[in-house]
């Protein structure tokens, strides 16, 4: 209990930027992530395979095969990694994400929302009894087994975890505004850059938007009269810039855009076959609140 | 809010991020349409050889044989078998699908095999499929298989190396490589309950050409295993040495969307990115004639007689914006860019089905489809494939 006590005070201290390295001060220090894996049967019949892997902004392209800017849009530090088994042979593993902040944490989980709600964390994701993915501070987990198992070995993993971390973190302001009528559940993901809602919204493969790490945006997905609708909105530094990416989105010629408006440094447009005057409602409620 | 069940989810399974999502269900393979070009009428499933289960290391050879150094691409044969666009009117891509390929999230190696069986027969139209892998491969031949170690299945690859053995070929001189032995080991190898590498005992030999990695990154690392020599585009560039050892390969790449690197999809032609030293040189801007320029080295090119697409996860699902396309499918040719056509049409009926922009696959994808097509290494013209759909079980 008293060195997990200590472990939670040090990642603490350590986690989301509240100490930055001395080469760069914007970049938050890697905490220790090592020691929060639990060891042999902690959760009962499972015992790691390997010593824990942690790979870094110059390694992480090793764990994932070209996908590293992807992440490096959600503000990566680095990614622990430990593989368990039990003894029947099914392999677990755990992949714990340090993100820049618990914003950064809070997108990397909505882009990895497949499965239904669970309790866990600030909040939980999970396939049952094969895949458990949750949020906190500014961590992102993943929890994977390779065959079925019991769910409670799933949730004590995570628990275990979680409990070693840091609480706290809470979701963007953004995210508030999504109107809830029509939203589909868990179909929303919060990001800064565009490589990140490339599979939602084709905008040409061209920044047009202006879009950094500086800008906080959600894309999600509604149902309006029977189709699909797009929600883009982003939250820009100012409100320039918002209407600088109004003027680029109406002269991008993105396909299937119905709507688009401004409201301050806020840009919104809705992308879809759908009904204008439908979509522009959807839009006016976003920009409204 | 509208219920997530009201629309087709996204199901993610398995370990690890490569292997997170191989198994499960969805994905009706009713909507994949066959825009290639008409469906021709499927020929008989050839018999099969009752193979209860992949063997990797069993039939060992007393003798076994060297690792060759070097083979001059001089030496190199191409079997008389293979043929496509534009030596022949129309290139064939043999797409095959099994529902029963999976048993809950266990592959069933006879389906697999039956799978691999009968796209042969398809490919080559030779109706018994031991003579349609002799018409490939002969005995005296060293055999390389490049996987990718991420979401390529083990067992996918381990029964090719039964097919293989069933004609002729000593399991020695058969060579499953990627990048890092430690990938493979982990990636790969561990979930197929094959925890070991092998690099010259007994058996199919499989390893990597760094034997490290990762997090072994330097050029002069002495366990890579690279030769220099080839140039792509303006950069140095050196090939696998387990390729270079080899008379012939065998291409088994999976298919996922990487839209974050600008490719649209990753298949067959990307799968090379694991045979030269440098991946990184060849991103985003530079994909499109990196890829071809890559894939038209005679290394590769002489060398190269069967692509495999290995589209066997019973259901596509996401990691973190990237999505592994799986459909109880199996897809074979000798043309690569038509076997890249064909996976960049299922990635894009996938993700129609999930609701997702399919702007973007197709945005990302044409333009090195069309480069390598324009230099000669196949076709991404429907006009110029012949898709044969071939449903099993």
């Amino acid at each position: 209990m008293r060195r997990t006590l200590c472990l939670i005070i040090a990642l603490w201290l350590a986690a989301c930027g509240s100490q930055s390295s001395a080469e760069n001060p914007s970049t938050p220090t890697p905490v220790a992530l090592s020691g929060i894996f639990p060891a042999a049967n902690v959760i009962s019949g499972w015992s790691p395979v390997t010593e824990v892997k942690v790979f870094d902004r110059e390694t992480i392209f090793e764990l994932v095969d070209g996908q590293a800017d992807a992440f490096f849009a959600h503000g990566f530090v680095q990614v622990a990694v430990q593989r368990y088994k039990n003894t029947s042979g099914i392999q677990v593993i755990i992949e714990t994400w340090q993100l820049a902040t618990p914003a950064d944490a809070y997108g990397l989980f909505t882009a990895n929302q497949t499965g239904m709600a669970i309790a866990v964390g600030n909040e939980g994701n999970t396939d049952p009894g094969r895949r458990l993915t949750l949020w906190q501070n500014c961590f992102f987990m993943a929890v994977t087994a390779s065959q079925t198992i019991p769910e409670t070995d799933l949730k004590a993993f995570a628990k275990t975890m979680t409990d070693a971390l840091p609480s706290g973190g809470d979701r963007p302001a953004l995210i508030a505004r999504l109107p809830a009528t029509g939203l589909e559940e868990r179909r929303f993901i919060f990001f800064h850059e565009e490589i990140s809602i490339q599979n939602e919204i084709w905008l040409g493969g061209e920044n047009i938007l202006d879009l950094s790490q500086e800008t906080n945006g959600v894309v999600a997905h509604y149902e309006l009269d029977g189709a699909v609708a797009r929600l883009l909105l982003i939250q820009y530094p100012d409100a320039s810039k918002a209407a600088a990416g109004m003027q680029a989105l109406q002269a991008g010629g993105i396909t299937g855009l119905v709507a688009v408006n401004i409201r301050n440094n806020m840009l919104g447009a809705v992308v879809g076959k759908v009904d204008q005057t439908a979509a522009e409602a959807l839009l006016e409620e976003a920009l409204q609140k | 809010m509208v219920k997530k069940d009201e629309r087709k989810s996204v199901l993610s399974h398995d370990l690890s991020r490569r292997d997170f999502l191989k198994a499960a269900m969805i994905t009706s393979a009713a909507g994949l349409v066959a825009a290639c070009s008409p469906l021709p009428t499927t020929k008989p499933t050839p018999t099969l050889t009752d193979t209860s289960a992949p063997r990797l290391t069993d039939i060992p050879t007393p003798t076994p044989a060297p690792v060759l150094d070097n083979i001059p691409d001089s030496a190199l044969r191409r079997p008389e078998v293979i043929k496509f666009f534009p030596d022949v009117p129309k290139s064939k891509v043999v797409r095959t699908r099994h529902a029963g390929v999976w048993d809950g999230a266990n592959f069933v190696p006879l389906a697999i095999r039956q799978m691999l069986d009968t796209s042969i027969v398809q490919l080559t139209s030779i109706t018994d499929a031991t003579e349609a892998w002799k018409s490939l491969f002969s005995p005296d031949e060293h055999i390389a298989i490049k996987v990718n170690s991420y979401t390529t299945h083990a067992l996918l690859a381990m029964s090719v190396c039964d097919c293989l053995q069933a004609a002729g070929i000593p399991p020695e001189q058969i060579f499953i490589y990627d990048r890092y032995s430690n990938s493979l080991l982990y990636d790969f190898l561990i979930f197929a309950g094959i925890p070991k590498l092998n690099r010259d005992g007994s058996g199919v030999r499989c390893y990597g050409t760094n034997e490290q990695g990762p997090n072994v990154r330097s050029s002069s690392d002495p366990t890579d295993h690279y030769v220099m020599g080839w140039r792509i585009m303006d950069t140095d560039i050196g090939l696998s040495e387990i390729l270079l050892n080899n008379h012939a390969l065998i291409n088994i790449s999976a298919l996922s969307t990487v839209t974050f690197a600008g490719m649209g999809i990753s298949c067959a032609l990307k799968n090379h990115f694991g045979t030269l030293n440098c991946p990184s040189e060849f991103h985003k801007d530079r994909f499109a004639r990196g890829v071809t320029e890559l894939n038209a080295l005679p290394p590769i090119q002489k060398r190269s007689r069967l692509v495999i697409g290995d589209i066997l996860p019973a259901q596509t699902t996401n990691y973190s914006g990237r999505y592994i396309i799986g459909d109880h499918t199996l897809l074979m040719s000798f043309d690569p860019v038509a076997h890249d056509a064909v996976a960049l049409q299922l990635a894009t009926e996938a993700y129609t089905s999930l609701q997702l922009d399919t702007q973007t696959l197709a945005a990302q994808a044409i333009p090195w489809l069309e480069e390598a097509s324009s230099a000669g290494l196949g076709t991404n013209e429907p006009a110029n494939m012949e898709v044969l759909d071939v449903n099993l079980f």
